[in-house]
């Protein structure tokens, strides 16, 4: 190994192994003081490293598709047939997404110290941010399918961890539960998928993988990335698995913030550009990906609107935008470049959305940590120091897809490669496209409602507008506005009483999304692609996005339009009832089925043991009767155990005889 | 030399403890178990490490042997076994079940840890099946007689059960056996390998018949499970440990060396049919679990589930099944040792550990216990990163590639198998929503309070070790297995 690639390949293995470290040195000492130190150490030290390996990367550098892979520091496993060689590879995207991974990690350590200052299981909690970490740089960084199922799984219980750290209330342990059993559901298409790719190539190894199914394309390809698309909608709360992610917001607010930004996920994007080269081989995967999108980033976009709840309007619109996401991954041309382009595309929206959407959340969560609620209601007009009132501003502009901040970069990326895809796709890519162009307008529209929310003070807390109000109102009613009023500004007392490293955090955050795409695209070689600014497609995002943002203005202008929506909103906080449709179509009938089984195994598959076991128990009662001074069974057993070993000898000697 | 005081120690000191150990002190014959346990594993090891064997006449007009030896497939389960034994009679010092005196209790484990030292040491197919059976009686006096002594009629109806399957099984183990022997002309291992193979497809279809029920009573498969659970509900802590970390193993131990080793082309046959009972039993178990409401018994049908997936590997006749069912059985015999004592330890608490009426949140008042709890159940559901995962993702895969049976009948096994892991995370992770982070108000006075005890914890903390580096690092079993696999597999 020559220097230069120790150089580049330890910072690799150094940015999964860190954080790895600091969970269990942070678990281990999670009830005591250092708990906060140990994890924010080593997210620090895992960003320092991920960033080194940004900067030594050479020039050459494969984008994607070439791969240089190295061990990961487990020897290969010769398993007879089939190889497991555990490694990992270089490459400038992996560079840079670990680097993102690694910031908005540290971003929600340092803000989770914080938030949970009181919880007595902060330790735990932080420790499982860095396990969680280290499961998604695994993933990241992984050049051996088992390997990336290894992380996947491990992200997968982790979040489960997270979901369910405030496991005193039935929420969390509900929404806990919901999240992993319907994930791992969809998990069951990840191990076939491998263990299919694998059974081909002889290795799990990715080189060994693409190499030979790009020879052998066909109908094992499809159901193998069929199988594997099946656990990324699972992963990435797509339709039909998307009902679980809303509920996971009964965790702690950071947990959102790192499951919906660089982690959880997101990680199926990653997984699938790793793996584009194939999925352009493979159309039925491909449509099965765009029918799923196409219906999730409308659903997911227009329930945002109607939530009463803002977490659940974050939460919506995360599965509204990973479905953007992955739009460009459903659209691959079947020759030509094999998905380079439509991945970097994906990637950058992911980049963008792990930005905006981790400030989203942490702004929100550093908005209402003394309310103990995040319902619009109570948030109306909560953002009042300049800070928050920026950091909403670009957040909501970089979801809503406004140019120069960073999600109108990725937007417009990822309209332009899906229109330019759509002529050699057909169907499948205009469907996806119209279906983005859709969700630019509903986006924005929701977006804009969050920004009133937050932004305009309401009856409640606005100073002149109040005191006329008052005269208007019944004294219960005064008395309630007055609590509230009361709580939020308590809420305002605490966000102000925020520490420095809080504010940091935001403050990063914000710069980051407001710049970030600049500095992306001035660094377009780790994208692995070239800027593909097209005014055409920058227009109409803008056009789509203002018509969006002039609608939500319109709406608003008499207070939160989704209040309007009545009786709908309940239906669009529920979810549209997918929960109860999960438990009535596959709950209910695997309970139902289980408990026919039990009987089957206790009345049938046991029966006619139980009968001859009954016989014995009579006999040894009749021969106990009549000796009742011994432990008779006993006697019997070894009386047992006596006969068939003479019967060995018996036997031996006969055979004896006829030999 | 060694590896015969590896066996016989134990074997030697457990008849005296059983036969004369009742004027012993607790102290004294915990004391003694322990080094002699101790020494058994000390032993083992070093055997394992100078490559010890033994080779003597035993019968020679017959040309039976005595013959012990040990290879990569048998050595991870003898230092299992080894280990195990220590951890058992370590354990019995908080730990002691009612039932007899402590010499009996102690001498039982010794007997039972020195019987399965030689089962997975012996190299003579007699020597085998005579070590087996000196393996049910202890086992047997475990669960008869140091039982749940709150149930009477549940621990005579265990200790019944065991006994008729173990004594159906035995019996069609050793017909098969004797046939193999008498048509092979030899009882040797090493020479059955080939010997066995040259004999005619009928003959090998029958022996391999015989073999493959008779240890699937012992694994077991479905439908020949019902045992199980009944046992494990009743024996005492220490006795569920020998019997998913020690008795199961013998039984997917047998299978490797009698009908997949000495009769291949018979075993193929059969295979598919106990490729398609391994993957009922999968579902199978998994169903029961999510219905379950005793937590011994569910863990005892997670067990069948988790056997299912040796056996699937095993039957997929690929060098890959036969490399994940030897991790998945050392998996097994770890995570589901951790469980028993986690739980066997809440029922000794408790009374009852029933899942259908509201526990008390283990997290949050047992913390550290409520941590080994979820570990456990995190590498039952085979969470990556813990024993559990390696031989599961292998078996399904080595289902997916095996040309045994008709058609595609193996890829749909493996298939649900891969759902039957699904299961496992529901049921799973049913437990840890009721145990873990229960309901229950934590009582003022928890009986038997809380946190585990010395003996135990140190107990539980070897095998939450052993549960976090075999999933790291799943070399430390393979490397070991893969020449002896091969050649096996690869004649």
């Amino acid at each position: 190994m020559t220097p230069e690639s120790v150089a580049l390949h330890l910072p690799v293995v150094a940015t999964i192994l860190i954080p790895f470290a600091a969970a269990v040195l942070g678990l281990g000492v999670a009830r005591r003081g250092p708990a906060v130190d140990v994890a924010l150490f080593g997210g620090f030290l895992a960003l320092v490293s991920a960033a080194y390996r940004l900067i030594v990367l050479p020039e050459n550098a494969p984008g994607d598709g070439g791969l240089t892979t190295f061990s990961s520091g487990l020897p290969a496993v010769a398993l007879g047939e089939l190889t497991i060689p555990f490694e990992l590879a270089v490459s400038a995207r992996s560079a840079l997404l670990s680097a993102l991974v690694a910031a908005v990690t540290l971003a929600v350590l340092a803000f989770a110290a914080w938030y949970l200052r009181e919880d007595d299981r902060r330790g735990v909690f932080l420790a499982t941010v860095s396990l969680f970490a280290a499961a998604m740089q695994l993933v990241v960084h992984s050049a051996d399918l088992v390997l990336t199922l290894v992380g996947w799984e491990v992200m997968g219980f982790c979040s489960y961890l997270l979901i369910g750290h405030w496991s005193r209330t039935e929420r969390a342990r509900r929404a806990a539960y919901k999240s992993f059993v319907v994930t791992r559901l969809a998990d069951v298409g990840f191990v076939l998928g491998v263990v299919i790719l694998a059974s081909g190539a002889r290795s799990t190894g990715y080189a060994e993988v693409l190499q030979h199914w790009t020879q052998n394309a066909g109908t094992a390809l499809t159901v193998a990335m069929a199988c594997l698309v099946v656990a990324v909608l699972g992963k990435s709360a797509q339709v039909p698995f998307q009902d679980w992610l809303p509920d996971a917001m009964a965790g702690p607010t950071p947990a959102s913030a790192l499951i919906h930004a660089a982690t959880m996920v997101a990680a199926g994007t990653v997984v699938l550009a790793q793996l584009a080269p194939l999925l352009a081989l493979a159309a039925g995967a491909q449509w099965l990906l765009a029918v799923s999108v196409s219906a999730t980033m409308l659903l997911g976009a227009a329930l945002a609107f109607g939530q009463s709840d803002l977490k659940a309007l974050l939460a919506w619109s995360t599965v509204s935008q990973v479905a953007i996401m992955l739009a460009p991954l459903a659209v691959l041309g079947a020759v030509g470049d094999a998905g380079t382009e439509s991945s970097a595309a994906a990637l950058f929206h992911l980049y963008a959305h792990a930005l905006f959407k981790a400030l989203l959340f942490l702004t929100l969560g550093w908005l209402s940590l003394s309310l103990h609620s995040t319902l619009a209601s109570r948030l109306q007009g909560t953002a009042r120091r300049w800070l928050s009132r920026l950091a909403v501003v670009v957040g909501l502009a970089a979801l809503a897809g406004l140019p120069l901040v960073v999600g109108g970069w990725s937007k417009e990326l990822v309209l332009a490669t899906v229109a330019d895809e759509a002529g050699a796709t057909g169907a499948r890519g205009w469907l996806v496209l119209a279906a983005l162009l859709l969700t630019v307008v509903l986006t924005a529209l929701y977006a804009t409602r969050a920004a009133l929310i937050l932004l305009r003070p309401s009856a409640a807390t606005g100073s002149a507008a109040t005191a006329v109000a008052d005269e208007d109102l019944s004294t219960g009613e005064l008395r309630a506005v007055q609590a509230t009023r009361a709580a939020q500004r308590e809420a305002a007392r605490q966000a102000d009483a925020a520490p420095l490293s809080t504010r940091l955090v935001i403050g990063a955050l914000t710069f980051a999304t407001a710049f970030g795409g600049i500095l992306l695209l001035a660094f377009e070689r780790l994208l692995g692609v070239e800027a593909h600014l097209s005014l055409l497609w920058l227009s109409v995002t803008l056009a789509l996005a203002l018509l969006g943002i002039g609608l939500g203005w319109q709406l608003s202008r008499s207070g939160d339009p989704a209040l309007r929506l009545g009786a709908r909103q309940a239906l669009a906080d529920g979810g549209l009832g997918v929960d109860r449709l999960y438990l009535a179509l596959v709950a209910a009938p695997v309970l139902a089925l289980a408990r026919g089984v039990a009987t089957v195994d206790r009345r049938v598959v046991d029966a006619p043991v139980r009968a001859v076991a009954r016989q014995a128990v009579r006999w040894s009662d009749m021969a106990g009767e009549r000796h009742p001074t011994g432990p008779l069974s006993a006697v019997s057993m070894v009386g047992v155990v006596l006969v068939v070993l003479l019967a060995v000898a018996v036997t031996v000697a006969a055979l004896g005889g006829i030999a | 030399m060694i590896l015969a005081a590896a066996i016989v120690f134990p074997i030697a000191v457990g008849l005296w403890l059983l036969a004369a150990g009742r004027t012993l002190t607790r102290a004294a014959a915990w004391g003694l178990s322990v080094a002699v346990a101790s020494g058994a594993l000390v032993l083992t090891v070093a055997a394992i490490a100078t490559d010890s064997a033994v080779d003597r006449p035993w019968v020679d007009r017959l040309g039976l042997s005595l013959a012990l030896g040990i290879d990569g497939i048998s050595a991870p389960l003898l230092v299992l076994t080894a280990a195990v034994g220590v951890l058992v009679t370590v354990l019995a010092r908080s730990h002691l079940p009612e039932g007899g005196a402590p010499s009996t209790y102690l001498g039982a484990v010794l007997l039972a840890t020195g019987g399965a030292l030689a089962t997975f040491a012996a190299r003579d197919a007699i020597l085998f099946f005579v070590a087996f059976e000196l393996v049910l009686i202890p086992v047997w006096l475990l669960i008869h007689r140091f039982g749940d002594s709150r149930d009477e009629a549940a621990r005579r109806d265990a200790g019944l059960r065991f006994v008729l399957f173990t004594v159906t099984g035995s019996v069609l183990m050793l017909v098969g056996i004797l046939t193999l022997v008498t048509a092979a002309g030899t009882s040797r291992l090493d020479e059955l390998v080939t010997a066995g193979a040259d004999l005619p497809l009928g003959t090998q279809t029958l022996v391999a018949a015989l073999l493959t029920i008779g240890l699937a009573v012992k694994v077991p498969v479905f439908p020949l499970h019902t045992w199980l659970p009944a046992a494990h509900t009743t024996a005492p802590t220490g006795g569920s440990v020998i019997l998913a970390a020690v008795l199961l193993k013998m039984g997917t131990y047998g299978l490797v060396r009698l009908p997949l080793a000495s009769v291949p082309d018979g075993f193929a046959r059969v295979a598919p049919l106990l490729a398609v009972l391994a993957v009922v039993g999968i579902l199978w178990g998994g169903l029961v679990c999510l219905v379950e409401p005793e937590a011994k018994r569910l863990i005892a049908y997670s067990s069948v589930a988790h056997m299912g997936f040796v056996v699937l590997g095993l039957a997929s006749g690929t060098v890959v099944g036969v490399q994940a069912a030897l991790i998945g059985n050392i998996a097994h015999g770890v995570v589901s040792a951790l469980l028993f004592v986690v739980v066997g330890g809440l029922k000794e608490r408790w009374g009852a550990v029933r899942l259908d009426a509201p526990l008390p949140a283990l997290r949050e008042y047992a913390p550290r216990l409520g941590f080994v709890l979820i570990l456990g159940l995190a590498a039952g559901l085979g969470l990556p990163g813990l024993a559990g995962f390696w031989g599961e993702v292998a078996a399904v895969y080595s289902a997916w590639v095996s040309d045994l049976g008709p058609g595609s009948l193996l890829k749909v096994c493996a298939a649900l198998a891969a759902l039957g892991a699904v299961l496992a995370a529901a049921y799973t992770l049913r437990v840890a929503r009721l145990l873990w982070v229960g309901e229950a108000a934590v009582p003022a006075d928890p009986p038997g309070a809380s946190e585990t005890v010395g003996a135990e914890r140190a107990v539980l903390a070897v095998l939450v070790v052993a549960t976090v580096a075999i999933g790291l690092v799943p070399h430390l079993v393979w490397s070991v297995t893969l020449a002896d696999v091969t050649a096996v597999m690869g004649r």
